[in-house]
């Protein structure tokens, strides 16, 4: 086989350069490619041919990799996954892409099929149970030793892996995570440094505060903004010596300048904080900047009260910056003063979703369920985005006692019992759909799939895709 | 809630429609029927291999089929509206299939039929007209005679006509290899392109595809493969030119080198190959062609022990016609007995009769067979030495990838490069079983049995 690999090789050089190669022919194919003006071509015909069966390619060394690993949860029924595969298609353009309907089935007790969905390895947002899949898309090494995480078992476990266990053992034991988190955070890159640092912010404490001064100067921008941030919580300014302490105070100083607290309530006097009127668009600008970067307590400093006085009331919002205030509160706000304003906005009407949604981000399940009801009953949008915003992986459990006294679901069957409508706001009706399957529990579901027949959308609908996988999936417990 | 007859005269374009729709009126035709609330559906098989799904909107008229007709409605939507109005019973009740769905979500809400042009004389259109038999016309043995000839003539003229190109063909084979392959690889599609447009004179329509399409086959691979990838696809050129030269009335031949025969060309009972059995889908593959011309194949498995054990349902329509929707779902299985087009190791094939019952549940594969997996590869290239690829069934292995992140597919005996689509989970499954088309290069897969599951390559 080597000679002939070897003539035919100077076949191929042969006509690479333009000469002719009958010649060249190998003994065992000279009766066959014959003599004169056809044998160059029976000798290109025999060459095709052998070329295509004679040799198998040689390949480079290769190592297959690991099998992907199985979940806890198991993967949804096979009849429900050509819906999954549709909405998947029809979300791959959304902002939020596969998100929502990754939380949704995690919810419901499912994890996606492999062959439908794969998280990457930087999807920050995926839930736990992914952990091992992410750790496989990352190539880390498989295997993992008996032990629970500690100190000495670190190395043994893939980085995947150690955040998972690691949020576990925070709820178990803060004290062992955060001595873990103290002696291994710093040798780690900075993507897995803040991803390890933030692990703290579940249960933080003043117990916290050490090891997070120890980052306070971190060589990365994002993990110095996650320590200022928590650090803030706790009441507490990164570098409370340096120069950076007065800069501090002066960007408090400015903010206070343009808000006032005042006293509202006739029989119960309470402070609210008011937004002062600017004079131009850039200075507008400027106070958002400003809420962006001072911690709630230092405003409370600068204006002279206590953190808690700025939270007595929802501040008055003629401004319109009452979600950057909010954002400041869930980012730099103590518990005390992040669970008033939560409370505040849950029991007041007239707050917009917006801001529920950004004072969940600290929310527990329960937190975010209570929100939940509270919001879908007032929600005003057909498209329930919303209540989408507030519920964050709290999916398919709201019950569909808000339906009949929604005005969001009454303008979304209007809109479907009207074709001419419907056919001008497609993406209305779509988006509130697909929201309500993904909000709804099942009984709340099949009522809106009725509520739809009955307002003549068809069964076939893609549009009700979405409430339909909501019916097909039963909740599942991992056993 | 059925349609009336005048409702179904009043769409139809022309009476010529509903004349064509007439004959699409046999339930034998149409498979998978069903109906959920206003909406009908159902699968036709028409002259093309892949049935035409046809789906209709009851309420407001709408509807919506794959044949590649500019008539719309089409005559298959009609025959669905008319079956319907005539034999509701005949649509049960059902879950709408995916297609349905897609369709739904697509649709814009109008009126079904055409608006007829402002002005435009609108001819009677009439059910019973169109169901009304023609009266037989008499058969004239002369102008039969006469016409035989004229076809006999037709056919030489057109022989004579292939053998030139064939020649010309021969003598752009010998000069490419005298001027260099070198230069070949860096002009090849001017060149190819003027033979084949030479080969589309000379009627031989088949061939002058194949060249046009070579360059991208070549291309396709990295610079140091091509030279040898071009020496293939001339060699083959040189063989199926002689190979037709020798036996120009071999329909396999003729298939190759001139054009394929027509659906009602195939020899049916007379000689040609059926085969019914469960056959598994593997994969759609859609591929826009030089020419401008959308060539859509579905891939078949035999799940069962005899016959052939692959099939391909091919199709081409114009790419200014529109995306076609598949024809069926990748995974799915039916029973159906398939037409055969002649060849030594057939492949192409039409649906002869289908059943309706769709079973979607995981049949077993069959086994892999003979020890060496590229034994049925060798077989078929020893059986049709033109052939540029072979379908083959490949054991349990793994998808690895190389240090260039190349793909490959590897088993105990067997390391083949993968060329395509892989999604990700095919990198960590364990594959009980895939199957494949293999050029000597290049592995296409199609579909695995996995630890996963189903998993499909055609993404």
């Amino acid at each position: 086989m080597l000679e002939l690999e070897d003539q035919i090789a100077r076949i191929r050089g042969a006509w690479m350069a333009g000469r002719a190669a009958a010649d060249l022919t190998p003994p065992a194919w000279r009766e066959a490619v014959g003599q004169g003006d056809g044998a160059e071509a029976a000798l290109v015909a025999l060459m095709g041919q052998a070329l295509q069966v004679l040799w198998r390619p040689v390949p480079p060394p290769l190592t297959p990799r690991p099998l992907l690993p199985r979940l806890a949860a198991p993967p949804p029924p096979d009849a429900a996954r050509s819906r999954i595969r549709r909405i998947l298609a029809a979300r791959r353009t959304d902002a939020g892409g596969a998100r929502a309907l990754v939380l949704f089935l995690a919810a419901r007790g499912y994890a996606m099929h492999p062959a439908d969905w794969l998280p990457r390895a930087t999807d920050d947002w995926v839930p736990a149970l992914y952990a091992p899949w992410q750790g496989w898309v990352a190539s880390e090494p498989e295997g993992a030793p008996d032990d629970a995480l500690t100190l000495e078992t670190w190395d043994g476990w893939p980085a995947t892996a150690r955040r998972t266990l690691l949020v576990a053992l925070r709820r178990t034991d803060p004290a062992a995570a955060r001595a873990i988190i103290a002696a291994k955070a710093a040798a780690e890159p900075a993507e897995r440094r803040l991803r390890l640092l933030e692990v703290l912010e579940q249960g933080l404490s003043a117990d916290d505060a050490p090891v997070l001064e120890a980052f306070a100067r971190d060589r990365s921008d994002r993990v110095q903004a996650l320590v200022r941030m928590l650090l803030a919580r706790l009441g507490r300014a990164g570098d409370e010596d340096g120069s950076d302490a007065e800069l501090a105070q002066e960007l408090a100083q400015e903010l206070a300048a343009m808000v006032e607290l005042g006293r509202i309530g006739l029989l119960k006097r309470r402070s609210q904080l008011r937004f002062r009127p600017l004079k131009t668009r850039p200075l507008e600008n400027r106070r958002r900047e400003l809420m962006a970067v001072v911690p709630l307590g230092a405003l409370a400093r600068a204006l002279g009260v206590g953190e808690m006085d700025l939270v007595e009331t929802v501040p008055d919002d003629h401004a319109r910056v009452l979600d950057a205030f909010a954002t400041m509160v869930v980012e730099t706000a103590s518990a005390a003063a992040w669970r008033a304003l939560f409370g505040l906005t849950l029991q007041d009407p007239d707050v917009p979703t917006e801001v529920a949604a950004v004072l969940c981000r600290r929310a527990s399940s329960g937190e975010r369920s209570a929100m939940l009801t509270a919001v879908l009953a007032r929600e005003p949008s057909p498209t329930f985005d919303g209540g989408l915003a507030v519920a964050g992986d709290v999916l398919g459990a709201a019950d569909g006692e808000f339906l009949p006294r929604s005005a969001g679901y009454r303008e979304l069957l209007d809109l479907i019992a009207t074709p001419d409508q419907t056919a001008a706001s497609p993406p209305v009706v779509a988006a509130g759909l697909t929201n309500l399957g993904l909000l709804l529990d099942t009984a709340a579901a099949r009522t809106v799939l009725a509520d739809c027949a009955a307002a003549g959308l068809s069964a076939a609908d893609p549009r009700l895709d979405m409430l339909s996988l909501n019916l097909a999936l039963k909740p599942e417990r991992a056993t | 809630m059925a349609l009336s007859r005048s409702e179904i005269e009043a769409m139809a374009p022309d009476q010529s429609a509903l004349k064509a729709a007439a004959a699409l009126l046999k339930p034998a035709k149409w498979s998978s029927r069903g109906m959920a609330g206003g909406l009908v559906w159902g699968e036709c098989q028409g002259t093309g291999a892949n049935p035409y799904r046809v789906a209709a909107d009851t309420v407001d008229i709408g509807s919506k089929c794959t044949c590649p007709s500019r008539k719309f409605p089409c005559k298959h939507a009609i025959a669905l509206m008319w079956l319907h109005a005539d034999e509701p019973g005949g649509f049960p009740p059902s879950e709408p299939p995916d297609w349905v769905g897609e369709w739904m979500g697509r649709r814009r809400k109008s009126s079904g039929a055409a608006v007829p042009a402002a002005g435009a004389t609108t001819a009677p259109k009439n059910l019973d007209a169109a169901v009304a038999e023609p009266a037989a016309a008499e058969l004239d043995v002369a102008a039969l005679e006469k016409r035989r000839v004229a076809a006999e003539r037709r056919a030489a003229d057109v022989r004579r006509q292939v053998v030139a190109g064939l020649d010309d063909l021969e003598l752009w084979i010998s000069d490419q290899l005298r001027t260099g392959l070198g230069g070949f690889l860096g002009e090849m599609p001017d060149r190819c392109r003027r033979i084949a447009a030479r080969l589309v004179d000379a009627k031989a329509g088949s061939l002058s595809s194949r060249l046009d399409e070579l360059p991208s086959r070549v291309l396709r691979l990295p610079p140091d493969e091509r030279v040898d990838a071009a020496i293939v696809e001339l060699g083959k050129l040189t063989l199926v030119s002689r190979a037709w030269r020798a036996a120009p009335d071999d329909p396999e031949l003729r298939r190759e080198v001139v054009a394929t025969e027509t659906r009602d060309d195939l020899p049916g009972d007379n000689g040609g190959l059926r085969h019914g059995a469960l056959w598994e889908v593997l994969c759609e593959q859609i591929a826009t062609r030089r020419d401008g011309l959308v060539s859509v194949s579905t891939w078949l498995l035999n799940t069962g022990t005899d016959g052939p054990r692959f099939a391909v349902l091919m199709d081409h329509f114009p790419a200014s016609a529109g995306r076609r929707s598949g024809a069926f779902a990748a995974g799915s299985c039916f029973w159906a007995e398939l037409l055969f087009y002649p060849a030594r190791v057939p492949l192409r094939a039409v649906i002869a009769q289908r059943s309706d019952a769709e079973v979607r549940a995981d049949v077993p594969w069959p086994e892999a067979g003979a020890a060496d997996p590229l034994q049925s590869y060798r077989d078929a290239l020893l059986a049709a030495p033109w052939l540029l690829a072979a379908p083959m069934v490949l054991p349990s292995g793994r998808i690895a990838e190389d240090r260039a992140g190349r793909r490959w597919w590897l088993d105990e005996a067997l390391a083949l490069p993968v060329e395509g689509a892989v999604p990700d989970i095919a990198l960590g499954a364990h594959m009980d079983a895939a199957a494949g088309l293999w050029n000597g290069a290049r592995l296409t897969l199609f579909a695995a049995r996995t630890n996963w599951g189903r998993v499909g390559f055609d993404a």
